[in-house]
């Protein structure tokens, strides 16, 4: 293990580690990550062996092709790539860093990638590792470290090295209050996920969360969305509802919890329960009873007030 | 009065109200949704029947897989780089898995001229764990001819065959084949059909490209099944073409009716992340030929970005400068200025640009890119525009 962190990586600061060209060309946030990360000169470990490669949103899919759309969606605003080798692990490692346009984003595209399977690290606010791949978020920063070949000791250098990065990137944003307070009980560990647009695949509601939840053999999800107003939250209460009475059944109006809405069912989600409080609708898809989302939906507005509710 | 069926009733009721359109449960039996897939054809050599609307990513919510899949759609595109895309999918396709034609596809900077079989058929097994599935029915290729990844090395890598041959042993994979909307796109696509590697391509087309007729007609020659996509991608250009887009008018159908009338494909892929945007696009499947609305649109839509929109797949005009100038890439950097907003990024783009091999010299020049340019895109006057927004900066 000495071997291995005693090879990893020496920082070494972007303007003695850049051509001058490269330098020039690059923008002041570029140049800002690429100080976080190895450079060209390092004495041992991760040394960059290539250009810096810098995209925007009007050229990432170049990079990612058809995941640009996603990343986009989450507020992409600029993506730095390097390539470095270890030549004494005898491994390539690529480090990609999406700076996104704030923390909420940042985690929403980390939680749309995150594999639930994974190993999760503590690094920076969250990250998990698979074999020769290290995720992370931290900030307005989603990073991804990939390396080969694969084996246990390059896995532990690019903990190192991500560990190392999260630490120059700063603290962890704390997203408390931005993310709704889901009850814990049964929830699904790293679960919840950041919807900015097509909630339920809905393309009139927007700015959601969503969270698993199990009981028993039953696997059954909570989903919100938010509006600025609570008439805008109402006509899409409606909306959904005509939605779901198309496609599937609406069996009643119920009046709590919260402001109330209706208890249905669609094809693919079973039990269906919709509610709006304030200018937020929860819905809860394919829980085992109808009590249990309506608990679990009342437990949830009693632990998060509404926008509209906050002081 | 004109006969209606109901269905064509509902359609065009809920297309006009931009309503998702479904039949309600009756009597507790789950009709099936009243837009469907309403022409098929053969997928090449794959005894696969195709609708003529397929799948392609960006969904988050499985419940839209559902519907699409009731709907007839029985293709779907994904891959191991559309982040989650996989495991939604995988969500709802054991309940549609004999019904439903997996496309899947390797992370494209896995696939290098030194990967090796083992990772590879590793890779498909994440991908397959993720799909909920034992099987894909073609494994693909991703974004083949496109320079960020390498050059044609890249697909000329034996451990890619002989993964897919182990695949295919092992009844993991029915069919390969590669997807590409790359400068090479046409070299690359070309040497898999001539070498026999590709079942099936994906390839990046709309109404403005030309010049993959001939790859498309020896792909079918040879029984290759031939699936489009970035049928609007003009749109994602930000060429303002939304504008376009009324209430009265739908350009992004006419997109897609056009590939579905030109019968160069078996199939399109198409993005639809909600249940708004399946059916707007089920709408037009079965269009055999343009109705003069959609020629309007498309004729709007080509009178304002045509001269300028360097289409996918082509390189007609790399190495034909006499000053060594990077006509396509300049064009691209032009790009970004004029319709991404990235002025910026633009102009350091063009300051990389050695002098000598800059666009200044196009003004005197006449201009054997703009002669090669199969398209009439009008190279020379936007080379020098080019220059004059990006040399100011």
């Amino acid at each position: 293990m000495l071997t291995v962190l005693g090879a990893v990586w020496s920082v070494e600061a972007f303007a003695g580690g850049q051509t001058p060209g490269a330098t020039q060309a690059l923008s002041g946030t570029a140049k800002q990550v690429l100080a976080w990360l190895p450079g060209e000169r390092s004495a041992t470990g991760w040394k960059r062996s290539k250009p810096p490669q810098v995209f925007g949103a009007g050229n990432l899919w170049e990079f990612i092709d058809g995941a640009a759309d996603t990343y986009v969606g989450y507020g992409f605003e600029e993506l730095v790539s390097v390539t470095c080798t270890d030549a004494q692990l005898g491994a390539e490692a690529t480090i990609d860093v999406y700076r996104m346009a704030d923390a909420l984003n940042a985690f929403g595209i980390y939680a749309q990638e995150r594999n639930p399977r994974a190993t999760f690290l503590s690094v920076g606010a969250e990250g998990y590792e698979a074999p020769n791949v290290l995720t992370f978020w931290n900030g307005r920063y989603y990073v991804k470290l990939r390396a080969v070949p694969a084996g246990p000791r390059v896995a532990a250098s690019l903990r190192v090295l991500a560990q190392r990065i999260s630490e120059r990137i700063g603290p962890p944003a704390n997203l408390a209050r931005a993310i709704p307070a889901f009850p814990p009980t049964g929830q699904v560990p790293h679960s919840i996920r950041y919807l900015p647009r097509d909630v339920l695949g809905q393309a009139y509601l927007s700015n959601g969360f969503e969270v698993q939840y199990t009981a028993g053999a039953t696997r059954w999800r909570l989903t919100t969305a938010a509006f600025g107003a609570a008439e805008q939250a109402a006509t899409a209460l409606n909306r959904y509802k005509t939605f779901v009475a198309s496609s599937g059944h609406v069996a009643r109006e119920i009046a709590s919890p919260g402001e109330g809405g209706f208890v249905g069912s669609d094809p693919y989600n079973g039990l269906l329960v919709a509610v709006r409080a304030g200018g937020r609708l929860v819905v809860a898809l394919g829980a085992p009873s109808e009590r249990a989302a309506m608990e679990t939906i009342g437990a949830l507005l009693g632990r998060s007030p509404s926008r509209q509710e906050e002081p | 009065m004109t006969r209606c069926s109901r269905r064509a009733f509902l359609r065009a009721s809920a297309l006009a109200a931009g309503t998702p359109l479904t039949v309600a449960r009756v009597g507790g039996a789950q009709e099936p949704p009243a837009l469907q897939v309403r022409r098929q054809k053969p997928l090449g050599k794959t005894g696969w029947m195709v609708g003529d609307i397929s799948g392609g990513s960006g969904q988050t919510e499985p419940a839209v897989f559902d519907y699409m899949f009731r709907c007839g759609i029985n293709l779907v595109d994904t891959g191991a780089q559309y982040g989650g895309h996989e495991e939604v999918l995988g969500k709802v396709l054991p309940k549609f898995r004999e019904k439903v034609f997996v496309v899947d596809k390797w992370d494209p900077p896995l696939v290098t001229a030194t990967v090796t079989k083992a990772a590879l058929l590793e890779a498909l097994d994440v991908s397959l764990k993720k799909l909920n599935t034992t099987y894909v029915d073609c494994m693909m290729l991703h974004s083949i001819g496109h320079p960020r990844y390498g050059g044609i090395e890249r697909i000329q890598n034996p451990a890619i065959y002989e993964a897919w041959d182990e695949a295919k042993r092992l009844r993991k994979v029915r069919f390969t084949g590669a997807s590409s909307h790359g400068q090479k796109m046409l070299d690359e696509i070309g040497w898999g059909i001539d070498n026999n590697r590709f079942d099936i391509v994906l390839i990046g087309a709309n109404f403005l490209t030309h010049g993959v007729e001939p790859l498309l007609k020896k792909a079918r020659a040879k029984g290759i099944g031939t699936i489009a996509m970035k049928t609007m991608t003009l749109y994602q250009s930000n060429l303002n073409i939304r504008a376009l887009q009324g209430k009265e008018t739908n350009a992004r159908q006419a997109c897609i009716k056009w590939i579905l009338a030109s019968d160069l494909f078996d199939t399109a892929v198409i993005r639809m992340p909600t249940f708004q945007q399946v059916d707007e696009y089920l709408a037009v499947s079965g269009t055999t030929r343009l109705a003069a609305d959609d020629h309007r649109h498309l004729e709007l839509l080509a009178a304002a970005i045509s001269p300028q929109y360097c289409r996918p797949g082509c390189s007609a005009c790399l190495g034909a400068c006499p000053h060594d100038v990077p006509v396509a890439d300049v064009l691209r950097y032009k790009m970004y200025f004029e319709n991404y907003r990235e002025q910026k990024l633009a102009m350091r783009k063009y300051e990389r640009i050695a002098v000598s091999e800059r666009a200044s010299h196009c003004a005197g020049c006449e201009a054997p890119c703009e002669q090669r340019c199969p398209y009439g895109v009008r190279v020379r006057e936007r080379l020098v525009e080019a220059d004059r927004q990006l040399r100011l900066a």
